[in-house]
């Protein structure tokens, strides 16, 4: 009798412990644009808003890169961005790099042609295969529209991870 | 018997020490924040005390992404702030992944002349991916610096 209790505690403890663990994952791989730095080249045109990065050239792009957090297995991976610049599409690469040497292992560049007053964009790269502890995302913010609408980078993360 | 309750306490143990392990609030240094005018570059310096604005006339307003796991029902940042006439000011947003703000709020601390280190803190547990604080640093105030040195999670 009390070895059937006392299994039942063990498997009720792991339980309880296994789902706190579960929910703390929740918000592993969060990615909020300001993560993003700007290039030596572009510092003096990447400025930041509580929603994410922006280039307020309005004339050149800007390139930035973007560190990602890979404590979260995914089957793709998501840029949320403004892209408004009819004039200049916005550019992103991912990169899988070797852990160890940096070396690019893959990488996959996607654009997003410019819409003004346009809404928000999703960038998206089947990640399949593709995890590693290396990975990072360059992309170029093309520089504000004649009417003064500025491209963003305003979320990146995972996509297909249930908390 | 003595094995099971062996294998009890051991897996509480285990299980306890994972848990706080994902949980530990987070901590990430005030160095994580960037300046959001391209121009306040120049007036930033960093240290294990995390950021500090060493301009004597302007204030510099900084993003802190909070690019960590969100874990606890409080929110803290922790800074100096040295210059008596100048509040040390921040916003604390929640956005989802759309850069829609789904809860933001601010804080304030004053400053003093060789003052230690205070605390803000927001209650809100999260509920999104997307965090993100700015705050004003302070200028600097008879050559004192004020720092934002710590952001995390608490309870």
């Amino acid at each position: 009798m009390r070895s059937s209790v006392l299994v039942r505690l063990v498997l009720t403890t792991s339980v309880v412990a296994t789902s706190a663990v579960q929910a703390s994952t929740m918000y592993l791989d969060n990615g909020n644009g300001n993560v993003c730095n700007p290039v030596l080249s572009s510092m003096d045109k990447v400025t930041r808003v509580f929603n994410g990065v922006y280039n307020a050239s309005t004339s050149t792009s800007a390139e930035v890169f973007c560190a990602v957090n890979t404590t979260m297995q995914g089957s793709s991976f998501i840029a949320n961005v403004f892209s408004r610049n009819p004039s200049v599409s916005m550019t992103c690469t991912l990169y899988q790099k070797n852990d160890k040497t940096g070396a690019t292992i893959w990488s996959s560049t996607k654009s997003i042609a410019g819409v003004a007053n346009s809404g928000v964009k999703k960038f998206s790269w089947d990640t399949y295969g593709h995890d590693s502890k290396n990975m990072v995302v360059d992309c170029m913010i093309p520089p504000m529209s004649a009417s003064g609408e500025s491209s963003r980078i305003i979320w990146f993360g995972r996509e297909g991870v249930v908390p | 018997m003595r094995t099971l309750i062996l294998t009890v306490v051991m897996l509480g143990a285990v299980l306890s020490a994972k848990a706080y392990g994902q949980s530990g609030g987070r901590t990430g240094t005030g160095n994580i924040c960037s300046p959001t005018s391209p121009t306040d570059y120049d007036k930033l310096d960093r240290l294990q005390y995390g950021v500090h604005n060493t301009s004597s006339t302007t204030d510099v307003q900084v993003a802190c992404p909070l690019n960590l796991q969100a874990s606890g029902t409080v929110f803290k940042a922790l800074v100096y702030n040295r210059n008596a006439a100048v509040p040390f000011a921040c916003y604390y947003y929640e956005l989802d992944s759309n850069g829609l703000v789904l809860y933001s709020a601010s804080t304030s601390v004053n400053g003093a002349l060789n003052s230690g280190y205070q605390v803000m803190t927001w209650s809100n547990p999260p509920t999104s991916n997307n965090m993100v604080i700015t705050c004003t640093i302070p200028k600097t105030a008879s050559g004192q610096w004020s720092h934002l040195t710590w952001l995390g999670w608490g309870s």
